[in-house]
């Protein structure tokens, strides 16, 4: 046995690799064709399990790979290259029995280890130990994140990759930890993918199916300097690859149609995919291909479907004006005339196409080339136009990404050299405006899906420059101004209050395109430090277009182009210190500018144009992993501070409209210099190997964020109505965590007890009451105190080779805030919440049972799933009305809207087009003025019907799924 | 057995989960559809009168003029088509009448020719102000009251002849103009209206009756009409109508399918009674007077003619003829409802569920009757049934 003596290591390993050089054993790197970002490493240490003494020269190896090497003087080692995965990991050495160890692989990671090798005289057979496949406690790592693995993704109850996403601890309905939606970045394959003109409205723009997903890794804290674009929070994608050995893939069909009614939106799904070697374009080459079609007849289905307000949903006076209705005869046909299990006008499809090349290029290079394609089109219902058969609001968006990266690595003296470039380009295309009525009459769709695009009315026409849009002033082709006295169950009753005749006047699109560059390079030793450095650059081409009221003559849109540019660089160092402690420090650069030009004083046309500046965050990331001395890895902490930024959504460098403020026309000014939007962040947190079954965890965190983009602000110093960064607000919380693992039941399980808290006015809502000058926080609008959440999977779902397979999903969350208006004004006085919406909970359940083979198909297998939402068939209320707390507006507003009869009104006589015997109530052939107050009154009530108040309803999906 | 249990199940379980859509897209609402009407049908509620009902070509509508409608809010006169099972209406004359219209016509009397491309109708082109003098201060010998006082509305009446959806303005219709009988103004010295209150006239007033309906002959393209005292043939396109002799008083004219015979009521004149209305200003000073003469209706007779004025013949109390489209029958009012009777007057029976109707008017293809009923508010209303073949 080679014994080095030399005391400067690498040289060591140097002489005995050169010793060694015959050995078809040596440390060689993966000859298998896998990139960076479809790999990990592992390192560790192998010791003496006696002496607890390094074991040099041990030979560590990926058992069916070419991937091995030897252990330095220390007894370190480390293996890039890695497939990710699973696999098995050999450890031998002679005078020691070998140790065999499942481990998994995690994509651009490093998997540490400890090994332990038995001293043997004689030659033994080797030790076998089952490592978890996904630690239930990561020692060396500072940030709160939590895996999933594509294996699990598929057998989870989720319908796309964002469901998936809400089951960390501490993200509920796309918001991190209690930050505003869009604070978060997505990186797929390493590259980030924002939606970055429009993350807080719109969200991701892109996504992958479940089933092209390899991992998905959602970090809530504690995000190291390679990071950036993000407030509260990093979701990084691991897209599958082709299986290198053989073609295999899966075909699933999932549908809804057998259900009953009060179970079945309307959902169809099929998916496929498949991967395999491309021998003819060299050995190791794979490609990979998947599918996803969704065909949806209830796009956004509700707990109560098409339901209208019932006696219990407002005040007494409701109740009372409700029974009145329903108790009059010739009058109680007006009560809920329409209602459906599916809300009507959501129909819509979704389509995602992924593809994947991986190529290796030499001995050191891979390449890979991916291809994104997303399409999501649906109806939008409008309550004043659900009896408009023609004319209906609809949206479509669109997206493409397609990536190239190559990967350089060289692994030399112990030490790992990494050198990842990528270029994409991506679009992002978003259109909403009324749908023209061929979209569904004249185009083919099968269960709901449909190949071709929605149309548009007048969508050549928005499209088109917009100089000659400006210089026509005409409406948009097609749009209609909105009105109608019949086509609805209230007839000329409902004149103003449904739209049965004309369409809605909205016509918006956005069009984000850029090329993204990254070059990142890292530094890996065996020792387990690392040092990474990276600069990235985006360079869009941004277009809004926005135009409220299409259907009027003159009526000017709101255009935009513009060219914004971001880059950044970072440098960090990964330090692994005495007594397994992981120190990380960290720098990154981020700048932003955006391209626009603009009067430096809108009021004043002679002032002079000016560009916008170059807005800079130098950002500052720390973090340590403490493994507790004496427990052998079992207990650790962790500690992370960094300062975070984020451009702001371009879209706020433009005048725009956001919400309902849309259908109003109401602009908020545009602000083309905004500063970034920052924060600071601190965690704390101590997991703990309570069973080597089960661990659990607590985190506490604070974030304290400033310059968050905000309109509507009254402070001094601020334009009036325009959008700046002067919003801020904290969040702090407290998230526990269980994890466990029984041997074919696999559990995760938390709670976060969070408080975030802000001003009163933003650039989302209304300023409400009781707005001063005192800069003071409120709770958030998305402050929800409590939030519990649970995965359970069992049997082949926990990865066991059983027949069956059992998920279930679980989450409850406590209300957000209703109303957070000033109690008092007096200082020191804290601002209450008023109160909060109800809890919300959901249950949903998969399983599925494995037939065995497929007839007729050789090497396939296929089973039977059952898939099951909001099993508990909970009507969760998502939403209430500020201005009454409860579903229903005030019933004197109701009663208004009833009054609203012009003084001068003729009964209406059946002869007229505008008659409707639904509100002649008599039947006496003339609808009188009272007749017409009762339609009125019915028809405000069935115009606030509160259907999008409540959260998903429940669904019962069957389906078969073939693997081959 | 185990393989093929599998194959089975599988094979249920595709064709159970087979993608032609089991779940079809969400109903819409559906709009209330209007009542099924029974064998005598209202077709129209509007509080104001509707008169003069006549049938389209094919059958299918009735036209009618109204007293207002939603797109003429404020005109006296609106010519209208409604389905005969009931349904909406809309205007006949959609350029002229239709919603936007900016120019206000009193329009009556609708009369689609036999082939149904032309119509013809009644405009009241000119009325007479409701006072002879503009002054508050008058006095009448004996006292009239306000309504009694005012002048009858028609001044100039014209008969107008268009092609049906032709979009031109009324003035460019082929016309014929009469001035209304009924009120003369002398304007040399005092200006003194001389006004008699024929027959014809009252029931105008009183009944938006509207005796100077045009009907078209089959057999050539001329109508008779009546300018409220005496029947007139016209051919379109001439100058002048042709005054029909022995026909004093006669008005409701209605040509006979086989053309030979004109039927039409004769109002005839009972007692009359005379005032003298004079008006003063503040001073005083007269300056205007009215003269006035009503004159009260006899008997309503029913008579039938021959264009050239021979012919003619009683057929007893009646009004408002209307043939039958083969001509072996007339329809009529009298005592309260309508009645059938043989085109000589002869064998006359009331005709089921007319009570109270006026103006009858036959389907072409005799299978309806559409006529007009004074209903609850005391207005006329177009009603239609079905007849007993």
């Amino acid at each position: 046995m080679a014994v080095c003596t030399d005391p400067a290591p690498f040289h060591c390993i140097r002489r005995l690799l050169q010793a060694l050089a015959v050995c078809p054993s040596l440390l060689a790197l993966a000859a298998t064709a896998a990139t960076a970002q479809a790999t990990g490493r592992v390192i560790g240490r192998v010791l003496d399990a006696d002496t607890r003494e390094p074991v040099v020269a041990a030979e560590v190896r990926i058992e069916n790979t070419d991937l091995t090497t030897l252990t330095t003087e220390r007894g370190d080692f480390i293996l890039s290259s890695v497939p990710i995965g699973e696999h098995r990991l050999k450890v031998e050495r002679i005078g020691y029995r070998p140790v065999v160890l499942n481990v998994l692989v995690r994509a651009a990671r490093a998997t540490r280890l400890n090994v332990e090798l038995p001293t043997a005289p004689v030659e033994v057979e080797g030790i076998g130990v089952e490592v978890e496949r996904v630690r239930l406690i990561e020692p060396d790592v500072i940030e709160s994140h939590q895996v999933l693995r594509g294996e699990e993704l598929r057998e989870l109850p989720v319908d796309d990759v964002e469901e998936a996403v809400e089951l960390t601890t501490g993200v509920s309905e796309g918001r991190f930890r209690g930050g505003r939606v869009g604070q978060e970045v997505y990186r797929i394959d390493g590259l980030e993918v924002k939606n970055q003109a429009e993350a807080a409205t719109t969200g991701t723009g892109l996504e992958l199916a479940p089933s092209a997903v390899a991992e998905i890794d959602v970090v809530v804290g504690g995000f190291g300097a390679d990071n950036g674009a993000a407030l509260s929070g990093v979701v990084n994608y691991v897209t599958r690859r082709g299986n290198p050995e053989r073609w295999d893939g899966r075909v699933q069909l999932l549908g809804d149609h057998l259900a009953p009614d009060s179970y079945a939106w309307g959902f169809t799904e099929l998916s496929a995919s498949a991967g395999g070697p491309l021998r003819f374009m060299g050995e190791g080459t794979t490609l990979f291909a998947d599918l996803l079609f969704q065909g949806l007849i209830d796009a956004d289905p509700r707990a109560r479907g098409l339901t209208c307000l019932r006696p219990e949903d407002g005040d007494a006076q409701l109740a009372e004006t409700i029974a009145r209705l329903r108790d009059t005869p010739s009058a109680a046909h007006l009560y809920c005339p329409y209602t459906s299990e599916r809300i009507p006008h959501q129909r819509g499809d979704k389509t995602i196409g992924f593809l994947r090349l991986d190529q290796q290029l030499g001995s050191n290079v891979e390449l890979m080339a991916s291809f994104l394609y997303n399409r999501r089109q649906l109806e939008l219902y409008t309550p004043e136009f659900k009896y408009n058969l023609e004319h209906q609001l609809g949206q479509r968006t669109e997206g493409f990404l397609a990536n190239l990266t190559l990967d350089w690595s060289a692994q030399h003296e112990g030490r790992i050299y990494n050198l990842i470039g990528r270029a994409a380009l991506v679009r992002l295309d978003r259109y909403l405006g009324v749908l023209d009525p061929s979209t569904f009459s004249e185009r083919s769709r099968v269960a709901g899906f449909g190949l071709s695009n929605f149309r548009f009315l007048g969508e050549d026409f928005t499209r088109s420059p917009i100089e000659e849009q400006l210089e026509s002033g005409a409406a948009v082709p097609g749009y209609a101004i909105p009105g109608g006295t019949v086509g609805s169950p209230f007839g000329p009753a409902a004149e103003g209050i449904f739209f049965t005749e004309g369409t809605p006047g909205i016509a918006n699109w956005n069009r984000t395109d850029y090329l993204a560059t990254d070059l990142t390079g890292s530094l890996l030793s065996a020792e387990g430090h690392a040092l990474r450095a990276g600069l990235n650059g985006r360079f869009y081409r941004v277009e809004s277009y926005e135009r409220a009221l299409g259907y009027l003559t003159g009526n000017l849109p709101s255009f935009a182009r513009f060219y914004p540019t971001t880059i950044a660089g970072y440098a960090e160092a990964s330090l692994l210190a005495a007594h397994d402690v992981t120190l990380e420090l960290g720098l990154r650069i981020e700048s932003f500018q955006s391209g626009i030009s603009f009067r430096e004083d809108r009021a004043n046309l002679l002032s002079p144009i000016v560009d916008a500046e170059w807005h800079t965050e130098v950002m500052p990331r720390l973090g340590m992993a403490v493994p507790v001395p004496g427990t052998f890895g079992r207990l650790m902490f962790r500690f992370n501070y960094g300062l975070v930024a984020q451009a702001p959504d371009f879209r706020f460098f433009l005048d725009t409209t956001l919400g309902d403020s849309l259908r109003a026309n109401i602009r908020r000014q545009g602000n083309p210099n905004l500063a970034f939007e920052r924060g600071t962040s601190w965690e704390v947190g101590a997991d703990m190997l309570v069973t080597d079954r089960l661990s659990v965890g607590a985190t506490g965190y604070l974030k304290q964020l400033h310059n968050l983009v905000t309109s509507s602000l009254t402070f001094s110093g601020f334009a009036e109505n325009q959008f700046t960064t002067g919003d801020f607000g904290t969040v702090q919380g407290l998230a526990l965590t269980v994890r466990g693992r029984w041997g074919w039941i696999d559990l995760r399980a938390g709670y976060t007890l969070q408080s975030a808290k802000g001003v009163t006015s933003s650039a989302f809502e209304d300023p409400g009451e009781g707005l001063t000058e005192r800069r003071l926080e409120f709770p958030l609008a998305f402050d929800s105190r409590h939030q519990f959440d649970l995965t359970a999977l069992a049997g082949r779902a926990a990865g066991v080779e059983t027949r069956w397979s059992v998920s279930v999903t679980g989450a409850a969350r406590s209300g957000y805030p209703l109303n957070r208006t000033f109690t008092s004004i007096e200082e020191g006085v804290e601002p209450e919440v008023g109160e909060r919406l109800p809890w919300i909970g959901t249950l949903n359940l998969r399983t599925s049972w494995q037939f065995g083979e497929l007839p007729l198909c050789g090497g396939c297998t296929w089973r039977a799933v059952f898939d099951g939402r909001n099993l508990l068939n909970r009507d969760n209320i998502i939403a209430l009305r500020r201005d009454t707390g409860t579903l229903a507006p005030p019933t004197a507003e109701l009663e208004a809207i009833a009054d609203e009869i012009p003084f001068d009104f003729q009964p209406i006589p059946l002869e007229s087009p505008n008659y409707s015997a639904n509100v002649d109530l008599d039947g006496s052939g003339l609808i009188t003025a009272d007749e017409m107050r009762t339609g009125r009154l019915a028809a405000a009530l069935d115009r606030n019907d509160p259907s999008l108040f409540f959260g998903s309803g429940s669904a019962m999906r069957l389906g078969i799924e073939v693997r081959f | 057995m185990i393989r093929a249990g599998r194959v089975l199940a599988l094979s249920l379980l595709v064709v159970l989960l087979a993608p032609p859509a089991c779940r079809d897209d969400v109903d819409p609402f559906l709009p209330d559809q209007r009542p099924v009407p029974g064998s005598t049908v209202r077709l129209t509620y509007s509080p104001g009168n509707e008169r003069s009902p006549a049938w389209s070509a094919d059958g299918d509508s009735v036209y009618y003029s109204a007293e207002t409608f939603e797109t003429q809010p404020g005109t006296p006169g609106v010519l209208l088509r409604v389905p005969r099972t009931s349904g909406s209406a809309a205007p006949l004359l959609p350029n002229v009448q239709g919603a936007g219209s900016v120019t206000e016509h009193w329009l009556l009397a609708p009369a689609p020719d036999p082939s149904g491309e032309r119509l013809a109708y009644v405009e009241i082109v000119t009325t007479w102000t409701l006072h002879p003098c503009s002054t508050p201060f008058s006095g009448c010998n004996p006292p009239l009251s306000e309504v009694e006082a005012r002048l009858p509305p028609p001044r100039r009446v014209a008969v107008r002849v268009r092609g049906v959806d032709v979009p031109n303005p009324t003035a460019e219709d082929t016309s014929v103009v009469m001035d209304a009988p009924g009120v003369r103004i002398d304007s040399e010295g005092i200006r003194t209206a001389i006004v008699n209150v024929y027959p014809y006239l009252r029931h105008f007033a009183d009944d938006a009756a509207v005796g100077f309906r045009a009907s078209w002959s089959p057999c050539s393209s001329r109508l008779v009409l009546s300018d409220g005292l005496r029947l007139r043939t016209w051919t379109v396109g001439a100058d002048s109508a042709v005054t029909i002799p022995n026909t004093q008083d006669g008005v409701w004219p209605a040509w006979s399918p086989g053309c030979e015979w004109i039927a039409f009521t004769r109002l005839e004149r009972a007692d009359s009674t005379g005032a003298t209305c004079l008006y003063t200003d503040e001073m005083g000073a007269l300056i205007c007077q009215q003269e006035r003469t009503e004159y009260t209706v006899g008997r309503h007779a029913l008579m039938r003619i021959r264009a050239d004025g021979t012919g003619l013949l009683d057929l007893g109390d009646g009004d408002e003829p209307a043939w039958s489209p083969d001509g072996s029958a007339l329809y009529f009012h009298r005592e309260g409802r309508i009645w059938r009777s043989e085109p000589d007057g002869s064998n006359a029976v009331p005709v089921p569920d007319t009570e109270g109707g006026h103006e009858p008017a036959v389907s072409p293809d005799g299978r309806f009757l559409a006529f007009t009923r004074r209903g609850n508010a005391g207005t006329y209303d177009v009603w239609v049934t079905t007849l007993e073949p």
